[in-house]
């Protein structure tokens, strides 16, 4: 069950509101992100999760009961939250300022005893700080306070850790540390929560993760779900390159370079597979086409490249002949475009659709070429059927390019 | 770096108890000591051997066998002045540190709310209106606490939002009014005529106004206010991290900054009220004791408070001896000793 819930909250903050209709649960034993571009409302929905922002609308439950019907104090046995850097100018010492992550346990005037301080010092050694014990929090390192300030939350002993933006300010290493921390805790069965700018974090450590927009949620679940390329397209309006790491995790790369005026926002359909289509997919896309491609099975790694540069696409299941239905949305994906392209790939039964497609729509008057790289000869392997479907497409005045290059250089004389 | 282990740190733990003993060992003498100096010292000075003699016969309740003109001048003339500069020594630097904390700032002062120059005006209008007689002779004090919890309570009116109060609001409303208020005294002060002469001494702050019955409504304003606000020590230590954190950490901030304002502002109007505004004591004593206890409010308050009350004590042993006839207010003594050193903290901040 979950331990913390956001239901459909709005959230005003300096009278604007700044989140709509927000739905967003933590449980025990779960590492989840917050990710989104700046002024998404990321913070604002920390804020209103730890008891300091009520909601205009909807709920905070904590447990099943409204939050802010809670005392501050029962709040904070069970959620600590990580904010932003404490205000300087007081010389508090480390272990004085996780000290007082007890106070929710303590009396009013905040004994400590020897059960305190054990707490205390553990926390301090969770988090790598316990040689900082006595260092003034206003002159150690960024790293080093940010690890302070967890040991403090710890030493709350939260069931729940809510944290803003943990990895901000530090040094790669320090936020690959943070990051497997949060996750040591997490397999410990705290439930954890945190804002996070870099989404390549968020995707390589959560187990959810919720992406904001404009003060909307986007998207949310898995990282493979949320962080695609049409998402951040949307959320950040660039374009990424989302791949899949060694861990089965999306990462994102570079987008490529702006589009240059060549395409201008034409359409080309690219009819391509095994790897056959790739380079033009980047082509075409640094050119400034649109680029749509079909129809490839799953896992090919046409499919791949064009799922990580986020294009339309028309998909069949993996290893199998394409099927009557994916053939009829192929039909009007390829039939839409202002162009299409049939790149040089082996045909066998399964795929020879593909060279209907292509047939469709050159019969109802649109630019197709063909890449004869190698000869289809050598790549024909249905006993000649694709051969035939060659000869008509030529006949319906389909042009063959001799190369790449070329195939770009005609696609720029399109009308 | 030297490494820390867990048992060191569990070994070298000094509990509360223990460092408000440690604090209380140092300090409390040292408070008596300039207690003793104070009523020593003057026009005539006593000898120690004289002082402790009476007081002890004091308190076996038998004869000190001292001239009665000696036995007056220690007990009616300095020991009521020595008590008096303690009390408001004591209860400028607990409000000024108390305010520090709240306001989350370290250079922050107790006439920073405007409760001085409320103070100020209250007793500019008592004494041009000549009220000093009124209230049992306590017209002037009076009207001086009022009017400076009005310009707490103007100031806190027009810094909240909602039942919330934001720190910058609270700060920058303080000083308007305030200014709102020195702008008020100076009107007085222009059409007072004769009286002019004492506004400008109250104003400057003396603690020639003893007696024992207003030390008696001085102390008993100052210490059961200053108990009030020890009771939230440890909530401002939490604060001191910002509000959000100490939210997040289960203090109910909101309620806690409204207690600490209403409880602040009793303290500082109790210390002017008898004895017009004293500066810097409560900016700078504060400061003094963080440097030798630390930032914890629950041992800093109770130290500052006993250093504030040692060194008014002194400074105005300063201010009545200085000179062979006459005396300075007790406010330029502060103001001249206080305004250097807060200099150099500012510089040694800078540094550091």
């Amino acid at each position: 069950m979950a331990l913390l819930a956001a239901e459909q909250v709005t959230l005003s903050y300096l009278g604007t509101t700044a989140a709509w209709d927000l739905s967003l649960a933590v449980a025990s034993g779960e590492l989840v992100g917050v990710v989104g571009p700046n002024g998404s409302g990321k913070s604002t929905l920390l804020r209103a999760l730890s008891r300091v922002l009520p909601p205009q609308g909807g709920q905070v439950l904590l447990d099943g009961q409204d939050l802010y019907r809670l005392h501050a104090r029962q709040v904070a046995r069970q959620v600590a939250v990580v904010g932003q850097e404490p205000p300087a100018g007081f010389d508090w010492s480390v272990l004085e300022v996780v000290l007082m992550g007890r106070s929710p346990h303590l009396g009013r005037f905040g004994q400590e005893h020897r059960r305190d301080l054990e707490i205390a010092c553990q926390a301090l050694e969770l988090t790598s700080a316990l040689h900082l014990a006595y260092r003034p929090l206003s002159e150690i390192s960024g790293g080093e306070r940010q690890r302070a300030l967890v040991a403090r939350a710890l030493a709350q002993q939260p069931a729940l850790l809510l944290l803003d933006e943990p990895t901000a300010h530090l040094d790669l290493n320090h936020q690959l540390e943070m990051m497997s921390l949060l996750v040591r805790l997490r397999d410990q069965g705290l439930g954890v929560l945190a804002v996070l700018h870099d989404l390549n974090l968020a995707a390589a450590y959560c187990d959810r993760v919720a992406l904001l927009h404009a003060g909307r949620l986007l998207a949310q679940g898995t990282p493979a779900q949320v962080i695609t390329a049409a998402h951040v397209r949307r959320a950040y309006s660039m374009e990424v390159l989302v791949k899949q790491g060694p861990t089965g995790r999306p990462y994102l790369t570079s987008a490529p370079p702006a589009p240059s005026p060549a395409g201008g926002g034409r359409w080309v359909h690219l009819i391509c597979g095994a790897g056959t289509g790739e380079p033009l997919m980047r082509a075409l896309l640094a050119a400034g086409y649109r680029v749509s491609a079909g129809v490839l099975n799953v896992e090919d790694s046409d499919q791949v490249a064009a799922q990580a540069l986020g294009l339309e696409r028309v998909e069949e299941a993996p290893f199998s002949p394409i099927s009557e239905e994916a053939h009829a949305r192929h039909l009007a994906l390829a039939g839409a475009a202002d162009a299409v392209v049939v790149t040089a790939v082996p045909y066998g039964h399964g795929n020879l659709r593909n060279l209907e497609a292509a047939l469709a729509a050159a019969g109802a008057g649109r630019p197709v070429y063909l890449l004869d790289q190698p000869a289809l000869a050598e790549r024909d392997f249905t006993g000649g059927k694709a051969a035939a479907l060659h000869q008509q497409l030529l006949a319906a005045g389909a042009r063959v390019a001799e190369s790449e290059a070329a195939l770009l250089a005609q696609l720029e004389c399109l009308p | 770096m030297a490494a820390v282990t867990r048992e060191q740190v569990l070994a070298s733990h000094r509990s509360l108890a223990s460092r408000l003993a440690r604090m209380g060992a140092v300090l409390v003498p040292l408070v008596l000591a300039s207690a003793l100096v104070g009523v020593a010292t003057g026009a005539e000075h006593i000898p120690t051997s004289q002082v402790l003699r009476s007081l002890l016969a004091r308190l076996r309740g038998g004869e000190s066998g001292l001239p009665w003109e000696t036995d007056y001048i220690l007990w009616q003339v300095r020991g009521s002045r020595v008590v008096l500069a303690a009390v408001v020594g004591m209860a400028l630097s607990v409000a000024g540190g108390t305010f520090q904390g709240l306001l989350m700032n370290p250079l922050a002062d107790p006439y920073l709310i405007g409760v001085s120059a409320g103070a100020g005006a209250g007793a500019a209008f008592a004494l041009m209106r000549h009220l000093d007689y009124w209230a049992w002779g306590f017209g002037v004090p009076m009207f001086a606490f009022a009017g400076a919890l009005l310009t707490v309570a103007a100031v806190y009116a027009l810094s909240q939002r909602g039942g919330r109060v934001s720190v910058e609001g609270f700060i920058l409303a303080g000083v308007v009014v305030g200014s709102f208020m020195w702008a008020l005294v100076t009107i007085l002060m222009s059409v007072a005529g004769k009286d002019l002469g004492t506004i400008v001494f109250w104003l400057m702050g003396r603690l020639d106004v003893g007696e024992w019955r207003g030390v008696g409504v001085v102390a008993a304003l100052a210490f059961p206010t200053a108990a009030g606000i020890y009771l939230y020590a440890h909530q401002l230590n939490l604060l001191t991290l910002g509000e959000e954190a100490a939210r997040q950490s289960g203090v109910e901030v909101e309620r806690l900054k409204v207690r600490i304002i209403v409880l602040g502002s009793l303290l500082t109007a109790a210390a002017v009220c008898l004895t017009g505004i004293i500066g810097f004591v409560g900016l700078v004593i504060p400061h003094i004791a963080r440097r030798l206890v630390g930032p914890d409010h629950r041992v800093l308050l109770p130290a500052a408070g006993l250093i504030g009350a040692g060194f008014l004590v002194l400074a105005d042993t300063v201010a009545r001896s200085a000179f062979a006839v006459g005396e300075l207010p007790v406010g330029v003594i502060t103001a001249l000793l206080g305004a250097p050193f807060f200099c150099y903290l500012l510089r040694a901040r800078a540094r550091g």
